[in-house]
């Protein structure tokens, strides 16, 4: 049997880097004593597998894992036990049963859907920023690589980009912006939110010295190139 | 959210490795701080990753919060890029559990496993907001302890320590508490009071109760005792029982790699098997096995309870465990089925545990790794590592035997009598594992076979019979390991010397009296921290530190010192009677071994009588195994 999970992965947990949550994972679902599906071999490893790794730091709701398990458990009963063994931070959200012989999870996603919280001078400013860079057709950034530096269109990789709402900060001097921002992340190429930002500030002076000061992945997508549509990892 | 939170959080994103400072593992213990009399932060002078492996620490943050009056809470000492952002923005140190500011507890405890970590303990309290010096904190401050195997001799650090308590941890902290706590009730009155209160317990050194004084020439006159409440001599608090002290079953699960990243359990304490140079085993005597029903239920708790895959058997060295093989076996069995694997910290040289390691260790088969420390049988018998050049090939049979096609070798140079002959038989040992190589596998395939030799420096350290012999100095090194790698003609053997300065700077701090403080202090103001990684580790520092206070690092770690001689740690009582090391050292001399307690004769060493206690071994009961 096979699962699909939905993770939250929240305050301290954010600094954990991506295999420091595979190790966790692990370790949870190990103390919960459920029914876990081990490799061959002399050093033999719970199969589960990750969609994609997020930056150290980042928060998320939007967290997916495979695991293949030796025997049926209730989705709803497999969350609740894990939840008890999970340490703060980790939360496991939804469970459903996907077919046990389908693509693995990093190849069936390649959009991601953040919130981004930037700090910025004003709401217009940003707001400005986000009005040209949607104009543009091109926005070309430097993207290191193994060959070498590059220019890459990150435009083409922006899907949807909107102003979410703005509050003041507490000294009155600059505002909290929240951006959402459907990008692309996957095996066929990923923009990180960092270089986002990167680009805003190309298109727009007045995004000025706005900075990106929170990144909090919502969920992840495949999305269907022709119409746009976003399906869920559930629905792959 | 408070201030200190939010500076936190804020700083959090722009240093290596953030897990290492959030706290947030599974089975850590967050208590309210109304709800206690007593708050404990457990300060490690090392990195999270390091501090986390440290079983001890493990088992003493268990035995203070499984009392109800009492919490205990993790620091460790910041990476230098954290200390650097944490002045830059005035953030002091904090608690893993709770983040609060580990100045506002009522007690910081240091645990000393290495020399090379003290200036940590100066970044620790410095960060703390507690004064570096004992005598100017006040009723105000909290108290500043320190345990673990190098309070044996913590002249060095004396000026900066309240108490250092030797020994084994699991009844003396309670002790220690209670006094803390109706002192704290009758109002924190006069710190001095705390501390004469404090020295009446056995193991608690305070180390402001006694005064040295020096001779002309240098060496140390004698030690005054200056309050009539601190005894004459320091005894080390004992367990006499393992399986009736508790031991912590849910321990904290670190969420980032670690240098021991398993599960832990305590198979023995104490090892008798005599090695002259080993600190570890002469102020642990005697061995105290923990029977192995009790080994069994504790590791299967122990699993349950954090989900690890592997899980080790640990002492100072468990193929000496009475019934090892059985209980293994037993482990082996059961779990991994589940999925976790049972493995064994370190491997004596002989057939026998080669085979055990073997049987279980089902990861790293890479490579086994074996310590005969000594090159020739005639170096073995000077430091008493009863390990034949017959066991050495049976090992080796053994290894190749198992599939194994690497081995590691790991041995000493610079040991007392030494002479380069013995140094060209470290090198021997590596043909001889390719010639046993050659014969069970075959000259083909023994072409694939990879020796790995290691060697490090002799380094003196108080308590053992080798407190009188020198260090060889830092040209003298190299030299003999040249001696060695020369040697060493096959391109399948792999010389690895190791830095011989940090290991110079290590026998100043193991052997240092008091003077030597002022040296130390002065390295960390020069910028010293995290001396024990050879990233960090900077001799000029030092070289400066110690000429600008006075201190001759040739006085320490290269000179001779005199069957006579007071030693800065005399009056601390380890184990093992000062008569009794003397005898040994000169045993050594004449390259005379010594049988092991546990299973020969007593050798009349000291500890047993004077901590009435005897050395516990503890076969299975009848089908228990």
């Amino acid at each position: 049997m096979k699962l699909r999970i939905r993770l939250a992965k929240q305050h301290t947990a954010r600094f954990f880097s991506h295999l420091d949550i595979q190790r966790t994972l692990e370790r949870t679902l190990r103390r919960a004593a459920l029914p876990l599906a081990y490799s061959q071999g002399f050093n033999p490893h719970p199969r589960m597998s990750f969609a994609s790794a997020l930056a150290t730091g980042a928060s998320s709701e939007g967290e997916f894992i495979d695991v293949d398990l030796s025997e049926p458990v209730a989705p709803a009963e497999f969350v609740e036990r894990a939840n008890r063994c999970s340490p703060p931070g980790i939360t496991f959200v939804e469970a459903r049963e996907v077919p046990a012989k389908g693509d693995s999870l990093f190849s069936l996603v390649d959009t991601a859907e953040y919130r981004l919280t930037f700090s910025a001078a004003s709401a217009a400013a940003v707001a400005e920023a986000v009005a040209a860079f949607l104009e543009r057709e091109v926005v070309e950034v430097a993207k290191e690589g193994k060959r070498g530096t590059r220019l890459v269109n990150i435009r083409e990789q922006v899907y949807e980009l909107t102003v979410a709402g703005s509050l003041p900060e507490p000294d009155g001097a600059r505002v909290v912006v929240n951006l959402r921002a459907v990008l692309q992340s996957g095996a066929q190429g990923s923009l990180k939110p960092e270089t986002l930002a990167e680009g805003l500030a190309q298109v727009s002076p007045a995004f000025g010295d706005t900075v990106l000061v929170g990144t909090h992945r919502l969920m992840i997508y495949r999305r269907e190139p022709e119409t746009g549509m976003l399906k869920l990892p559930w629905e792959l | 959210m408070n201030d200190l939170v939010a500076k936190i959080q804020a700083i959090l994103p722009q240093v290596a490795k953030p897990a290492r400072y959030t706290g947030g593992e599974w089975n850590a213990i967050v208590k309210a701080h109304g709800d206690v009399d007593l708050k404990v932060a457990w300060t490690f002078p090392d990195s999270y990753e390091v501090g986390m492996s440290h079983l001890g620490s493990l088992i003493m943050y268990h035995q203070i919060n499984r009392r109800a009056d009492a919490c205990c809470e993790r620091a460790y000492a910041p990476w230098p890029d954290m200390e650097a952002k944490m002045r830059e923005t005035g953030i002091p140190l904090f608690t893993m559990e709770t983040w609060t500011p580990v100045g506002q507890f009522d007690i910081i405890a240091f645990p000393l496993l290495y020399e090379l970590t003290y200036t940590n303990l100066f970044t620790c309290l410095d960060l703390a907001g507690v004064p570096l010096r004992s005598a100017d904190r006040t009723e105000a401050h909290p108290l500043v302890i320190a345990g673990g195997p190098c309070v044996f001799n913590c002249e060095p650090l004396a000026p900066f320590l309240d108490v250092a308590v030797l020994g084994d941890g699991e009844f003396v902290i309670h002790e220690i508490l209670d006094v803390y706590k109706q002192w704290k009730q009758e109002g924190r009155a006069d710190r001095k009071q705390l501390l004469r209160r404090l020295a009446g317990i056995t193991g608690c050194y305070v180390p402001a109760f006694y005064e040295p004084s020096y001779r002309q020439d240098g060496t140390i006159e004698r030690y005054i005792v200056t309050d009539s409440a601190a005894p004459a001599i320091v005894h080390r608090a004992t367990v006499d029982d393992l399986d009736a002290i508790d031991f912590p079953t849910a321990p904290v699960v670190p969420n980032i790699d670690i240098v021991f990243d398993r599960a832990q359990v305590e198979v023995f304490r104490g090892c008798t098997r005599g090695c002259r140079f080993c600190h570890a085993g002469m102020v642990t005597r005697p061995v105290r096995e923990r029977s192995p029903e009790k080994v069994q239920q504790l590791a299967r708790e122990i699993v349950r309870n954090t989900g690890y895959n592997e899980l080790s058997l640990v002492s100072l060295s468990t193929a000496d465990y009475t019934d090892v093989a059985n209980t293994v076996r037993k482990l082996s069995t059961e779990m991994t089925c589940a999925g976790v694997n049972v493995t064994l910290p370190s491997t004596r040289v002989d057939a026998f545990s080669v085979q055990i390691a073997d049987a279980v260790q089902q990861v790293n088969r890479s490579s086994v790794t074996l310590a005969p420390e000594g090159g020739s049988a005639r170096i073995r018998r000077v430091i008493n590592k009863t390990v034949s050049d017959r066991d050495i090939r049976e090992a080796f049979k053994a290894a190749f035997t198992a599939g194994y096609k690497a081995i590691k070798l790991y041995f000493m140079i610079g040991l007392p009598t030494e002479t380069d002959d013995d140094l060209r038989a470290i090198a021997e040992k590596g043909h001889w594992a390719l010639e046993i190589a050659e014969e069970i596998l075959g000259r083909q395939e023994a072409k694939g076979v990879r020796i790995t030799i290691s060697v490090s420096t002799f380094t003196p350290k108080a308590h053992t019979p080798f407190q009188y012999e020198p260090q060889i100095g830092i040209e003298e090194t190299q030299r003999r390991q040249m001696v060695v790698k020369r040697a060493c003609k096959d391109r399948r053997i792999e010389f690895k010397g190791h830095h011989s300065e940090s290991s110079h700077i290590e026998v100043l701090l193991s052997v240092g009296d008091r003077r030597v403080s002022a040296a130390l202090l002065r390295a960390w103001q020069l910028g010293a921290r995290f001396d024990g990684w050879t990233d960090q580790f900077r001799y000029d520092r030092w070289v400066q530190a110690c000429v600008e206070s006075g201190i001759d690092i040739a006085y320490y770690a290269a000179r001779r010192k005199g069957y006579g001689e007071v030693f800065a740690w005399d009056h601390l009582f380890a184990g093992v009677t000062k008569e009794w090391l003397i005898d040994d050292h000169m045993r050594a001399m004449a390259e005379t071994e010594v049988t092991d307690c546990r299973w020969e004769n007593c050798d009349v060493c000291g500890a047993c009588m004077t901590f009435g206690v005897a050395p516990v071994l503890k076969p299975a009961k009848e089908g228990s195994l």
